[in-house]
């Protein structure tokens, strides 16, 4: 339900001059919805000061005023851009000279010390809406085009790191994020904001964007968008992550798989940091045996179990079982190319495959029987 | 990391629910006659206030409600031609002078700048029209095929809109909404009834109505595959099973499906997809370290209290991303994607089915996002889970062509447009 925040305006007192548009829907239209007088008075103004292309403060208050009832309209979002960027340009502010900074003013400096003033209120306008309107994406994609401008304007492209200015920008950015991650850590379009900053603003080797991710996987170790963010950081960027960043990578991910060992997160990590480097992926298979030790010896076996539960040790991980399941049947796959001498070390590794993929579908897993059973399939065909 | 940190879904609390299985309560069923009812009542009345934040995407929910009516198998025997044929005026009321649909009437009058076509609305507007029995023939080709040109991205991807001279109206055009998934299987939907999909290009049928960059798109999808092999709204972010529909959808629609996901990618896609189906019974002996453990799956069903529930844990259903919530629309958005991909046996289909008719589906009809009867029927859901259970060959309802959202009786229909046509030995590829 939006809910109807709009400041106090009353349209027609300020838009003397301007002759509203009612909306024409035909006689018999689709999805009609049961508009609130306020929302028809308020388009029929936005159309016409839409149709005077009139880029003015008055516009400002006005797409303010319609936002608040409906956040998705995205050609009002363009017409307040293009408004903001007109007015932040053509109105100078009182403070704009506190604003550039320079003891020495020159004219220039000033409006460029307006303009940010403009913009820097606007994202402010825009922490407001967004706490309101949690769901909402193109709040996000203006704050995007909005803070563009304000890099542009406080430095060249490129050398950001440098800029201290920028710095402090992109600071209050992070904790804007983080304000609403507070609310939903796993804010699609905030994450989205968030990657655009990293981008934007080079912040693939600004220590804070790994730190805030360890914050969030300290609070959750299920966040999947903390640890995608994670991956977005060390694997995102130009360069090639050294060799002790992936080293440290798959440490931090086994430990937190230690901690949650059915927790999907990082073990999709683990796979991805292995896809990424070319790493078999049977170098792990010491690990999952911790996990799912199928290879043990039968314990007791209690009457009407399925021998083939029987057969294995402390199971703690389905996810353990599905990579152990890859592992040996990628393994069965090498053998089979290593002619009448690897037969026999084929069928034992095909065997085990399809051992942990029964388990699966079995007891560990039986959502997706289906798919452990196509997989079962595949491997007895090697 | 700290064990207390295991997220606090998993803290049972002293309260316990015990709730309904398919085993305790046998199979449940479709209540077509709500259902119909509640279709109708949507496309007969005004929509409450409640969707004023979907104004400017009036035509998604006409697409929903005359789909929704169609896989019922009741949209021609529930209204009268004189309806259908007001619809299909209104329908055109949105198209602009200059190609492309608007998403409702909302913005006529404000000039060509800010009154302009938005993607996903062409789509719906296309599919709409021809369900209600339309030819297509007011529509502007040439206009429409400018429109989807000019909405492409360099890196192959697709905004929403376009603004004429860019922010400040003094410069080139910029595109405009977020790098997203979705407006690519829009584009290529449109794509595939303006020119059939498959590998016979543009114009062949549509003279002199221009292409969009295919090798672009098809960049763009591919790169948007994650390290978890799942599909995201753009590269690097977090795969997302609605992104991942749309992705397979689109590279389906253009007939390239296996370029996009080769043989070696299949088990790794399959293994993304049906991770996100919930179990509904507790899974033995993998409860975390301080846990306590778990009744066996044959025990009477009982779980911590109802947040454990609502939090997506046992309910049957699909999420959209890894560790989240059950919700009615990922039952579709997966159920599609492995549709197309040709898997959809995959599912646990009785789970599945439960989620959707013995929890999601409402009293007063339609479908609610989340089980309860708290979670009203939203126009998007109550389809969704009507398409989802298309899939799965539920009687009384039409099978669906997963790939374009519609029943393949509104494919065929559309198939038979004359430029979409198949001649006798013209040997043409389609999908
Ligand atoms: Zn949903």
């Amino acid at each position: 339900m939006p809910r109807s925040q709009s400041p106090p305006v009353d349209l027609p007192t300020l838009l003397p001059d301007i002759h509203p548009i009612p909306q024409d829907d035909g006689p018999r239209p689709l999805a009609q919805i049961a508009y609130t007088d306020t929302y028809t008075e308020a388009m029929s103004y936005l159309r016409a000061l839409m149709a005077a292309n009139e880029l003015s403060e008055r516009t400002l208050k006005v797409t303010e005023y319609i936002i608040a009832i409906n956040p998705a309209h995205y050609t009002c979002w363009g017409f307040r851009l293009r408004a903001l960027f007109q007015v932040a340009k053509t109105q100078p502010l009182p403070d704009a000279q506190a604003e550039s900074r320079e003891p020495a003013v020159k004219q220039e400096q000033l409006a460029v010390g307006s303009e940010l003033l403009w913009l820097k209120g606007e994202i402010k306008y825009l922490d407001k809406v967004a706490l309101q309107h949690e769901k909402n994406y193109q709040i996000w994609h203006h704050r995007q085009m909005v803070m563009d401008r304000i890099g542009e304007l406080l430095g060249e492209r490129g050398k950001e790191e440098e800029n201290p200015r920028v710095k402090e920008v992109v600071k209050c950015e992070q904790a804007f994020t983080g304000r609403m991650f507070d609310l939903d850590s796993k804010n699609y379009h905030v994450w989205s904001y968030r990657q655009w900053l990293v981008r934007r603003f080079n912040l693939f080797k600004d220590p804070a964007e790994l730190t805030y991710v360890e914050t969030l996987l300290w609070k959750d170790v299920r966040n999947n968008s903390a640890w995608n963010h994670r991956f977005f950081i060390v694997f995102g960027s130009a360069t090639r992550p050294s060799e002790d960043v992936i080293t440290r990578e798959v440490d931090y991910t086994q430990s937190a798989i230690y901690i949650a060992p059915q927790n999907p997160s990082p073990w999709n990590y683990l796979r991805g940091i292995f896809a990424q480097t070319g790493t078999p992926l049977s170098t792990l298979l010491t690990f999952c045996l911790t996990f799912a030790p199928i290879s043990k010896p039968p314990a007791t076996t209690s009457p009407g179990e399925s021998p083939i539960i029987a057969g294995v040790g402390e199971i703690t991980s389905s996810h353990a079982l599905d990579l152990l399941a890859e592992i040996y049947a990628e393994k069965a796959k090498l053998e089979g190319r290593g002619g009448a001498a690897g037969g026999e070390a084929k069928e034992e590794s095909k065997l085990q495959a399809v051992k942990a993929l029964e388990l699966l579908a079995e007891r560990y897993d039986p959502i997706r029987a289906n798919y452990w059973d196509w997989r079962k399939r595949e491997v007895l065909a090697v | 990391m700290e064990k207390h940190s295991l997220s606090s879904s998993f803290v049972p609390s002293t309260t316990t629910t015990t709730i309904p299985t398919p085993e305790l309560l046998g199979e449940p069923t479709l209540s077509r006659r709500k259902h119909l009812k509640f279709w109708l009542r949507s496309l007969k009345s005004a929509l409450p206030n409640g969707y004023t934040s979907t104004d400017l995407s009036r035509l998604s929910l006409a697409f929903f409600s005359l789909s929704a009516l169609d896989l019922l198998g009741e949209l021609d025997t529930s209204t009268t031609p004189q309806e259908r044929k007001d619809w299909i005026d209104w329908v055109y009321l949105c198209q602009l002078p200059t190609g492309g649909f608007r998403g409702s009437p909302a913005t006529v009058g404000a000039t060509e700048t800010w009154d302009v076509a938005n993607l996903p609305a062409c789509y719906f507007a296309l599919a709409g029209l021809s369900m209600l029995g339309d030819d297509l023939s007011r529509v502007n080709w040439t206009g429409l095929g400018e429109f989807l040109v000019s909405v492409q991205r360099a890196d192959g991807g697709f905004g929403e809109w376009v603004l004429k001279g860019g922010v400040s109206g003094q410069e080139g055009d910029t595109i405009m909404g977020g790098e997203d998934m979705r407006f690519m299987y829009c584009a290529m939907a449109v794509r595939w009834i303006m020119h059939g999909g498959g590998k016979d290009g543009p114009g062949r049928h549509l003279e002199g109505v221009k292409d969009v960059d295919v090798e672009g798109c098809v960049k763009f999808i591919k790169a948007s595959t994650t390290y978890d092999s799942g599909f995201a709204a753009f590269p690097f972010i977090e795969a997302h099973a609605g992104h991942a529909y749309c992705a397979l959808s689109a590279l389906s629609l253009l007939g390239r499906l296996h370029d996009g996901v080769p043989p070696a990618r299949t088990p790794g896609i399959l293994r993304w997809l049906v991770s996100m189906q919930v179990p509904y019974v507790p899974e033995p002996d993998l409860q975390e370290p301080d846990q306590e453990p778990s009744k066996t799956p044959s025990a009477p069903y009982t779980v911590p209290g109802q947040e454990g529930y609502l939090n997506g844990k046992l309910t049957g259903g699909f999420c959209g991303r890894i560790n989240k919530h059950g919700d009615t629309c990922y039952s579709f958005w997966v159920g599609g994607a492995l549709d197309v991909l040709g898997h959809a046996g995959l599912m646990d289909m009785k789970a599945n089915r439960w989620f959707l008719l013995g929890q999601t589906q409402h009293l007063i009809g339609g479908f609610g996002k989340l089980p309860g009867v708290e979670y009203r029927p939203d126009l998007l859901h109550s389809y969704l889970g009507l398409a989802a259970l298309s899939i799965m060959g539920e009687p009384g309802l039409k099978k669906i062509d997963s790939a374009l959202c519609i029943s393949v009786d509104a494919k065929e229909r559309i198939m038979e447009m004359p430029w979409l046509k198949k001649e006798e030995g013209d040997g043409v590829e389609r999908r």
